[in-house]
């Protein structure tokens, strides 16, 4: 009996070791790329009002790119600070806020009712608050041999992804590109596999702009009719780039990194516009606020007249009062959304609109 | 969980009848190391089974039968029926594949090769089995969907008058991430765990039969037939199952290449299909909270799958074990 405790004790140990060892390389890690590697890409705009300490975000992959450049480069500006922020997923990163593991979440949504209760509650003195952190807008990226300069309205986004339009000739295709020699290619739609932010933009934008073609609802997973899923933004893209006819939704980035094209979109007023920096944030400005003075959550206008309309914005959620590591979090947040915004565009996202932007500071501010 | 046969044991002859201090700490040991494992399977079982009943509870339709998986909406709607049957397919497909091949590795290692040659290929299957399985999803998902287009296209225009490989709206034109190509996938991935098994149990019949066998003027066919396959069978059974334990529980690699569809589909060639477990490796980042129990009892389902695989491993293991003895009376 004594014997068998021993043991068990020394299993404890063994994998209590491991599992420091293992929080111990990671945090070693993370200092190491971005003590030596900030130096050379920090952006030079803006003055930090540097804090101390320690500070650990989890959430959206959408936004982990640039909340990445912004660690490295907050980190090169403010030695000392160790910042870290999860790629998690929105769901889990919120999961993860409330149950106190993270001081802030990155979400793609705003937390719904039940989840912003959950949330006040881990915030104790006071509630959670969003800050919607950049802008980004959902690319359309195709493989279309001899297809160029693809323009789609909503209503055949919506007829593509819910498998009604099955050939790259069809009607509704041919109207919005007059001028193009479309072949009779098959259709073959790629879809997110896993529960994602950006099906839920596509989805609700589908929603608000093409009513009557799509009949899906909106959400982060769909009950898709046809189509093939993949797993990931990397997993559409690659679908896309092994099938002719292939089109799919993902961040820009992908369809870059992969040299595919991307297709432009008919906003409200007709016109087709280009992904673009400037046109997301132009599609942004009429982003109504629906939290008050100091949360900024809001919702996204998809019928926008000019600009991209498959624009969003993606939050950082936070404690308003009574959170861990404030002073530290009020200067990253500040950092990330006044100088922080320099880097949007070389990564894929888009500066937040001015309206935003000061809606944002005076919200972390507030923060304390 | 494994169902490896146990060597024949001894006859207990101990030289002295005095218990030592030694033997007493080492009996503890074992005996720790054997309630540990009980313990761990028995946590497991009751954390599934807690986590997953609010979602069941939640659900409004019903869980065995649903063809959807959208939880979180609300109404919650999920089921198993379309991952369990994914699941299922994919495996029994991979062990069609894996089987023969691992096998006639086995056959070729322990009857036919060169010793030199056995070695070799003895550590080149052994190797398979340690590249990790998201590196089989990420060659599945870059290089063997596209490279399987000829193949798919080809077995759906022979063979498309059998309900299985039909492909009636020609979609294996381009690349498929069908059942099909998962299950290769697997069987690729469980080739070297039963083929590795079963080179053991191959090895362990006594050369002595062999011989005899072939002094009776069998050829080397037939020695294996009569010899070597019928003294082996519960353990290359056992192989067998290994590996379909490996298939039904594999995530990540399926995940990366099934195209991930809520149906129940039997044509093996055309996208779709999904599995229990890659779908909990793809919904669980963003899943709330009704998401992540439903996950969770899809979890129990697979759980219990995987336990009655094992215990009907064992069923017929102990049948054929008992067969062979009774034939040697």
């Amino acid at each position: 009996m004594k014997v068998k405790r021993t043991g068990g004790v020394a299993g404890l140990i063994v994998v209590g070791t491991v599992a420091l060892a293992a929080c111990g390389s990671d945090n070693n890690a993370g200092t190491t790329s971005s003590g030596t590697s900030g130096g050379t890409s920090a952006s030079p705009a803006a003055q930090v009002a540097c804090a101390s300490g320690a500070l650990t975000g989890a959430g959206s992959s959408f936004q982990a790119p640039i909340q990445q450049q912004w660690v490295k480069d907050y980190s090169a500006k403010c030695a000392g600070t160790q910042i870290n922020y999860q790629s998690v997923g929105s769901g889990a990163g919120v999961q993860q806020f409330t149950s106190g593991t993270v001081d802030f979440a990155g979400s793609d949504v705003a937390l719904k009712p039940d989840e912003q209760t959950k949330a006040d509650a881990r915030c104790a003195a006071g509630p959670a608050v969003h800050i919607p952190i950049t802008a980004g807008g959902v690319a359309l990226e195709y493989n279309l041999a001899g297809v160029k300069d693809l323009q789609l309205s909503p209503a055949t986004v919506a007829g593509i992804f819910a498998g009604t339009i099955k050939t790259w000739d069809a009607p509704g295709i041919k109207a919005d590109n007059p001028n193009a020699k479309l072949p009779a290619t098959p259709v073959t739609a790629f879809h997110r596999s896993d529960g994602s932010g950006t099906t839920q933009v596509v989805s609700e934008f589908l929603d608000s702009q093409a009513k009557g073609a799509w009949t899906l609802g909106s959400g982060k997973e769909i009950n898709w009719p046809g189509g093939q899923g993949a797993k990931g933004s990397e997993g559409v893209t690659a679908g896309v780039k092994q099938t002719d006819g292939g089109i799919a939704y993902s961040e820009v980035s992908f369809a870059k990194a992969n040299s595919l094209s991307v297709a432009k979109v008919r906003n409200a007023s007709g016109q087709y516009a280009e992904l673009n920096a400037a046109n997301v944030s132009k599609a942004l400005e009429s982003f109504t606020v629906t939290g008050s003075a100091t949360d900024v959550k809001g919702t996204v206008n998809y019928g926008v007249s000019s600009g991209y309309p498959i624009s969003t914005v993606t939050y950082v959620i936070g404690c308003g009062k009574g959170g861990k590591n404030t002073p530290l979090l009020k200067s990253y947040l500040t950092y990330a959304v006044t100088g922080g915004q320099a880097v949007a565009d070389s990564l894929g996202f888009a500066p937040l609109p001015t309206a935003i932007a000061d809606k944002n500071k005076a919200a972390i501010t507030a923060i304390g | 969980m494994t169902a490896l046969t146990s060597p024949p044991r001894e006859p207990t002859s101990p030289r002295r009848a005095a218990v030592r201090r030694g033997d007493r700490v080492f009996r503890g040991l074992t005996l720790a190391a054997g309630v540990f494992t009980l313990i761990v399977l028995a946590a497991i079982a009751i954390f599934l089974i807690v986590k997953a009943l609010p979602a069941l509870r939640a659900d409004t339709k019903g869980f065995l039968t649903t063809r959807e998986w959208l939880p979180d909406a609300s109404p919650s709607v999920f089921g198993i029926a379309a991952l369990a049957f994914g699941t299922l397919l994919s495996s029994a497909l991979a062990l069609v594949i894996a089987v023969p091949i691992a096998i006639g590795v086995a056959l070729y290692t322990t009857d036919y090769a060169p010793r030199r040659i056995a070695t070799v290929l003895g550590y080149v299957t052994d190797m398979l089995a340690a590249v990790p399985s998201v590196i089989y999803g990420l060659w599945g998902l870059y290089f063997l969907i596209p490279h399987l287009v000829p193949v798919q296209s080809f077995l759906a225009r022979t063979f498309g008058w059998i309900p299985l490989f039909a492909d009636p709206d020609n979609r294996t034109s381009v690349a498929s991430r069908s059942i099909f190509a998962a299950a290769v996938v697997l069987a690729v991935m469980i080739l070297p765990i039963i083929s590795a098994i079963s080179r053991e149990v191959l090895a362990q019949v006594p050369t002595t039969s062999r011989e005899a066998a072939l002094a009776l003027g069998a050829t080397r066919w037939e020695m294996i037939r009569t010899a070597v396959l019928p003294p082996s069978r519960p353990g290359l059974i056992s192989a067998v199952m290994l590996g379909l334990g490996r298939a039904l529980g594999e995530t990540i690699a399926v995940a990366l290449v099934l195209a991930a569809s809520f149906d129940v589909n039997w044509r093996v060639l055309t996208p779709g299909g999904n599995s229990i477990a890659a779908n909990i490796a793809t919904k669980f980042g963003e899943s709330g909270n009704t998401g992540r129990e439903a996950l969770i009892a899809s979890g129990l389902v697979l759980f219990a799958i995987t336990l009655i695989v094992n215990l009907a491993a064992r069923a017929v293991i102990y049948r054929s074990g008992a067969m062979e003895r009774s034939a040697a009376v």
